[in-house]
């Protein structure tokens, strides 16, 4: 038992917690006094005050925060979960707004984006700028190039300890409850289309054996200043070969599962010495819900900064949930949706390449629930086949080293050591770091076919 | 369902209506309470409630048992009390280990030559079992060493489930509660101030502190060492050392400061751990529910330090390294244990002849601060890493280097420095804060705590990190 839990009291506060030798337990209704020290200096309160103020509390601070918590609400899943969250926070905001309650709440948010903070508001990019900072050219002569771009991410990643993401199965529930899109939210969503099995094989674009390329401007002081992709010689369909002196600048997006894989991808870039890479993923982000996080307004804004050359993408774990289309709720794997969803990829794709960039789309792995597994083939089969469209764009299929030898799904597989590892997180979604570590050697493998690191 | 969350503000304030009208009629009010605390635990996972209820039952049969079977001789006792524990160490060990037991015999049988590996069942750990069987294995030992009479079975089932200290402890031990279960608390003498306090301050440090430094220096550190300066390493380090203590002393303020609303108190659980001038006291400061059990149901009956030297470096170690082993199946918490075994071993043979003579105590005392803090943090090294080819390389990072510190920004650092030393102000200035945010008018304080409540929310991030310690 410990003693003294305020030792500012003038005597050492009893707690009134009982010890092993204390009498036979009273009859239940007999009243406990309270601690005396505390009652001393009137530090208690009775119950219905201390209720009256917490329930104040609690409706204040909702008005406070009313712009941010309409805001979480209105991006979650559509469905009746999302319409109630939305039917109480509107009028709660309208109300607030007007008797002018969300103003302090608005300058803090200003404040924190002023101090470099990383705001992470949806669709709030404002700041998306600084977030790949650790992109920006080498600060000319100077910097010695191969400095690695610091690991800046967005949002702050789901586990505080980064040992256990997503442990307690809420990481897409945010603080006091907003609550973005949640990630892999397959339930209470008809069946979808068919599933005809075609499971994207390979990179569709061939791999072009590497090429004799112009290596970078000659090393030394003129470094960040021409490297522009599109320079005379290469192919169309690859970037250049980069070198200490001018490494390349990538920059690796997407939703949850770009937390491991994007650190995997990092480890196993370094030692290449020819890049400069960063990770900038958000969570429970796609391409479904621009109004939860519009990635192609954060990747134009961020690319513009950093002159980004090549851009790794993993995301659509969150996709397979039904968006507005003409202010109707258009579900899942209808054709509409399917088409929609399509042009966004394309669209993305087209404005990734359009000034000479690159880009490398990792698909889905499977899924340990099939209705889940299916959608994700479904996505993942317009990410291969739009990539297929466009130059310097890659698609990396991860289902075929993340499965086991039938192509099912599995939580432990075997590494090349022949020591089997654990590969897949509890939610049968989320990759563990083995299972990043799996992954990280083809990601860079196929950036090797762009732009040859060796 | 997570504490910092609008979810639990409004089943917090439901419980605290139903706990404080129905105390009056104990059983309706225990029964409530508990049903309210499986809604809590099944907002993760409904599935996992029978789990919970039959370690309430199992725990609550062995303890009847043993004391039954008081006047019996005593190996049929202890079968009783073997039987009790083993089942609780049975369903943790099954959840938490089997599957790092399977596949690590497996791969050491492949590279033996035996092509036979045990089945990997892809066991999901549930939401606080590491608590919740120490809890049960401390209330059946507690009955068998006739310190404690078995609690009526309701009376069982309250105190293991009760939702403040369900997931992350405190490690609230039945002797501990007991008697707080059958006395009702005065309704009039809540110690409001002391749990908005508590409350608001684990928010702060769990919310704010914990997640930013993750982001903003820790993860990108661990993640990757090798493209880190010297600076950033030793700069992350210290900035975990923060992290873990925010984050875990942060949740269990906040659980300490509902139970009290509740009218509950629960042991401290951390006093200021970095302000430890030994390994001893730091034990004496962090995590205090869990190093008094270790101390009580392991160090003690394996001997303690009554068998001379060499046995008390064993019980040590032995300790230790289960403790270690009982936040995780990894190597890296194996190492963790081992190392602080090692240190308090080193410890005791040093206070056994060490005489700092001619220096002054204030040198000495910053001495022992300065040593026992970075052995500290050299364990969380291990703690934190991935695995222990990367706890390495970061370690030799902090002596190789590499380019530039870009992470290294001045608010990563402040807050780094501030919250370490704030363990040093005297608790006499809390108490004050504290005592004047009690005194003030209702109207004043639903001002201030709102407030509060504001900046934690525009400054943490948007996704609360789920806790570190959930999986332990």
């Amino acid at each position: 038992m410990t003693d003294a839990d305020d030792p500012a009291a003038a005597s050492p506060a009893v707690p009134d917690a009982p010890s092993a030798t204390e009498p036979e337990p009273e009859p239940p209704h007999r009243l406990r006094a309270a601690d005396p020290a505390d009652r001393r200096r009137r530090d208690v309160a009775p119950a219905g005050q201390v209720l009256a103020v917490m329930v104040a509390t609690l409706l204040l601070a909702a008005g406070l925060n009313s712009d941010a918590m309409l805001r979480s609400a209105e991006t979650r899943p559509l469905g009746p979960g999302r319409d109630l969250a939305v039917g109480f926070w509107r009028p709660v905001q309208q109300v607030s707004s007007r008797i002018g309650l969300t103003g302090p709440r608005d300058g803090l948010d200003a404040l924190r984006r002023l101090g470099g903070g990383d705001g992470n508001d949806p669709g709030d990019d404002g700041e998306s700028t600084e977030l790949v900072a650790g992109l920006a050219p080498a600060p000319a002569p100077a910097g010695p190039t191969s400095e690695g771009g610091g690991a800046a991410t967005t949002s702050p990643p789901p586990a505080a300890g980064g040992r256990f993401p997503d442990a307690a199965g809420e990481a897409g529930t945010g603080l006091l409850g907003l609550d973005p899109a949640v990630l892999g939210g397959t339930d209470g969503r008809p069946a979808t289309g068919p599933l005809a099995g075609v499971e994207p094989q390979g990179p569709p674009n061939p791999v072009t054996t590497v090429a004799p390329l112009p290596t970078g401007p000659a090393t030394g002081s003129d470094t960040g200043a021409s490297p522009t992709p599109g320079n005379p010689s290469p192919p169309a369909d690859m970037l250049r070969r980069p070198t200490p002196a001018d490494p390349l600048r990538i920059l690796l997006v997407g939703d949850s599962t770009m937390d491991a894989v994007g650190a995997a991808v990092l480890r196993e870039l370094e030692p290449t010495g020819v890049t400069r890479a960063a990770v900038d993923y958000k969570v429970s982000s796609g391409l479904a819900r621009p109004d939860f996080f519009d990635w192609p307004a954060h990747l134009r804004e961020g690319r513009a900064a950093s002159q980004v050359e090549l851009v790794v993408i993993m995301m659509g774990a969150n996709d397979a949930q039904p968006f507005m289309i003409d202010g109707r709720a258009e579900d899942f794997g209808t054709k509409r949706w399917l088409a929609t969803y399509r042009e966004r990829v394309a669209s993305l794709l087209r404005e990734l390449t359009a000034d000479g960039g690159g880009v490398l789309w990792i698909g889905q792995p499977v899924m340990r629930k099939e209705r889940f597994d299916a959608d994700m083939r479904q996505i993942d089969r317009i990410y291969a086949e739009e990539v297929a469209k466009v130059p310097r764009a890659r698609y990396l299929d991860s289902r075929p080293l993340l499965s086991d030898e039938r192509g099912a799904y599995a939580t432990h597989l075997v590494d090349a050591a022949g020591d089997r590892q654990r590969v897949r997180q509890d939610d049968g979604i989320h990759l563990t770091e083995a299972g990043a570590e799996r992954l990280a050697p083809a990601v860079v493998d196929a950036i090797n076919t762009m732009a040859p690191l060796y | 369902m997570l504490f910092p969350t609008v979810a639990f503000a409004a089943f917090f304030c439901v419980a605290f209506l139903a706990n404080w009208l129905l105390r009056p009629r104990f059983r309706l009010w225990r029964a409530t309470m508990i049903a309210l605390s499986l809604v809590f635990y099944g907002w993760w996972d409904w599935r996992f409630v029978p789990l919970l209820a039959s370690s309430v039952g199992v725990n609550q049969a062995a303890a009847v048992g043993v004391h039954q079977l008081r006047a019996r001789p005593g190996a049929v006792r202890r079968m009783m009390l073997l039987a009790g524990v083993g089942a609780d160490l049975g369903l943790l060990g099954f959840f938490k280990y089997y599957d790092f037991f399977a596949t690590s015999t497996g791969n050491a049988l492949t590279r033996i030559g035996w092509d036979t590996s045990p089945p990997v069942l892809d066991v999901v750990l549930p939401i606080g079992i590491s608590f919740f069987t120490f809890q049960g294995i401390s209330y059946v030992v507690d009955v068998y060493r006739q310190k404690l009479a078995p609690m009526p079975l309701g009376d069982a089932a309250f105190l293991m489930t009760f939702f403040p200290h369900l997931v992350a402890g405190p490690i609230v031990r039945a002797s501990e509660l007991a008697g707080q279960i059958t006395r009702r608390p005065d309704p009039r003498t809540i110690p409001a101030g002391e749990a908005f306090w508590l409350i608001g301050q684990g928010l702060l440090k769990k919310v704010v502190i914990s997640s930013y430094l993750a982001t903003a220096l820790v993860d990108p550190v661990f993640d990757v060492p090798g493209q880190h300066s010297r600076t950033e390493v030793a700069a992350a380090v210290y900035a975990y050392a923060v992290q873990i203590y925010a984050d875990f002393s942060g949740y269990t303020d906040i659980a300490i400061g509902c139970a009290l609303l509740l009218g509950f108190r629960f042991p401290q659980n951390f006093d200021a751990p970095y302000r430890a001038r030994s390994l001893q006291e730091f034990w004496h400061r962090w995590h205090m529910s869990l190093s008094r059990w270790i101390r009580d149901y392991l160090y003690l009956p394996l001997g303690g330090s009554r068998g001379g030297r060499i046995a008390t470096a064993r019980n040590l170690v032995v300790s230790m390294v289960l403790a270690g082993l009982w936040h995780g199946a990894a190597w890296t918490f194996l190492v963790w244990g081992a190392l602080h075994a090692a240190a308090l071993v080193v410890e005791r043979a040093l206070r056994a002849v060490w005489r700092p003579v001619g220096m002054p105590p204030e040198l000495v005392a910053a001495l022992q601060w300065f040593v026992t803090f970075h052995v500290v943090c050299l364990g969380w090294v291990f703690f934190r890493a991935d695995d222990l080819g990367r706890a390495l390389e970061l370690l030799n990072q902090l002596v190789a280097g590499g380019p530039p510190a870009e992470l290294l920004t001045a608010t990563a650092v402040a807050v780094t420095v501030v919250a370490l030393a704030v363990q040093f102000v005297p608790d006499r200035a809390a108490a004050r804060a504290r005592h004047h945010l009690a005194s003030a008018n209702p109207l004043a304080q639903v001002a201030v705590m709102a407030s509060f409540l504001t900046a934690v929310a525009a400054f943490g991030p948007q996704g609360v990190a789920p806790f570190i310690y959930f999986q332990f």
